[in-house]
């Protein structure tokens, strides 16, 4: 979408108008909510996340800036959603682990069973290598090979330097690379 | 010049991602060209990426559930922004009442609207009594009241009663204070015989009394 393409859309959402929204929600709720299911790895809570930052979305679109592409802008709140989410998911598993018996967090964080998943051998490993990684550096994997966004985009979305995304980037990669040897005996 | 281990993997990372500048370029390609490890290393990386992607869209590639646009406008209509003329009007409203109360208090006296002049009576001096006609054997003495006195006991000094110094001075009873200065009609009356030179002196009161404004 270009600038004056973008600016059309903006302009027709603040002015209320419904399939101007209708539009801006489906040109993009499928990038979102894929972004969020890649943070919270539930298709439920990422249904309700998607939702989330489309209202949050439509509530500041006056904020908007044209600085940025309005995608990054919307991938900004999506991931802000989503940390939200795992924050509060995250004290509502810790009080269940008190309350009742300890379950294994690891295994809370995949929505869907490996099982029903199939996936070859390297790709078990990468997946499980990938669900290890710290947050900052899980999350440019996902924009980068998932979202397949570029580094700039990236970079403005975690307000980062780009740098330091091709830092974190590099660091991941070196990590499930060793993860990959590692199945191999390398 | 030469590119070490470190440097060569430094450089195949930053390929992965952006263009690498021509010079960077050919130095990397003749580093690999020698160097079958630095060679593994980019297959490896390479591997990551492809693994990478395909296992992301095999977990996530899942469509979000279809849900009605209209129930985003409707929850964005009904936002704090939606209320947000309300909120203004009631703000508005708030501050008027503020502004009319203080302007009433302002406006709201408790001090009476007049207050009685403070009255000073002038310390009466000479100059400012009635003109008044002394008789030709008499004549005007200024007295300093000192502590204590009274207008009897001053008229008892000057053989004058109270009442003429009161009158005289046109003070009241109760309006003697100390460093006043009044004005007593004194009169001499000569008393004496031919054989005595002495002249006694005799105060008495005024034997007239005109005044005029």
């Amino acid at each position: 979408m270009d600038t004056a393409e973008t600016s059309l859309v903006i302009e027709q959402c603040l002015d209320g108008n419904e399939q101007a929204i209708e539009r801006f929600v489906s040109t993009h709720k499928t990038d979102v909510f894929r972004l969020a299911l890649s943070i919270v790895q539930d298709p439920a809570a990422a249904n309700e996340i998607t939702q989330e930052t489309f209202i949050a979305a439509l509530r500041s679109l006056r904020s908007y800036k044209e600085k940025s592409s309005l995608k990054a802008w919307l991938y900004t709140i999506a991931l802000n959603t989503s940390r939200s989410h795992l924050r509060r998911q995250k004290a509502l598993d810790k009080l269940r682990t008190t309350l009742t018996s300890i379950l294994r967090l690891d295994s809370q964080r995949l929505s869907t069973p490996e099982d029903a998943v199939i996936q070859s051998e390297k790709e078990k490993v990468i997946w499980k290598a990938l669900n290890e990684l710290d947050e900052k550096h899980r999350t440019v994997v996902v924009l980068r090979y998932f979202q397949d966004l570029p580094i700039a985009e990236i970079a403005e979305i975690l307000s980062a330097s780009e740098g330091t995304i091709h830092s974190r980037l590099h660091t991941a990669r070196d990590r499930l690379r060793i993860a990959l040897t590692s199945l191999h005996g390398d | 010049m030469k590119l070490s281990h470190a440097e060569a993997h430094q450089l195949i990372q930053q390929s992965v991602d952006t263009p690498l500048p021509q010079d960077k370029e050919d130095l990397l390609d003749f580093h690999l060209q020698n160097c079958p490890d630095c060679g593994v290393y980019r297959n490896q990386i390479n591997d990551v990426e492809t693994v990478l992607r395909s296992t992301m869209n095999k977990h996530w590639s899942a469509s979000p559930a279809s849900f009605d646009a209209d129930a985003i406008t409707g929850k964005v209509k009904a936002s704090p922004q939606g209320r947000l003329g309300t909120q203004l009007v009631m703000i508005s409203l708030t501050i008027m009442l503020v502004m009319f109360g203080a302007w009433r208090l302002v406006n709201t006296s408790v001090i009476p609207a007049t207050i009685a002049p403070l009255q000073i009576s002038p310390i009466p001096t000479p100059s400012t009594l009635h003109a008044r006609t002394l008789a030709p054997n008499c004549e005007e003495v200024v007295y300093t009241v000192q502590e204590g006195d009274t207008f009897a006991g001053i008229a008892s000094r000057f053989s004058a009663t109270a009442e003429i110094i009161m009158d005289w001075n046109q003070i009241q009873p109760d309006a003697l204070m100390v460093g006043n200065r009044i004005s007593i009609p004194v009169c001499i009356t000569p008393s004496a015989t031919v054989h005595s030179t002495t002249l006694t002196l005799t105060f008495s009161p005024a034997p007239s009394i005109t005044s005029s404004p």
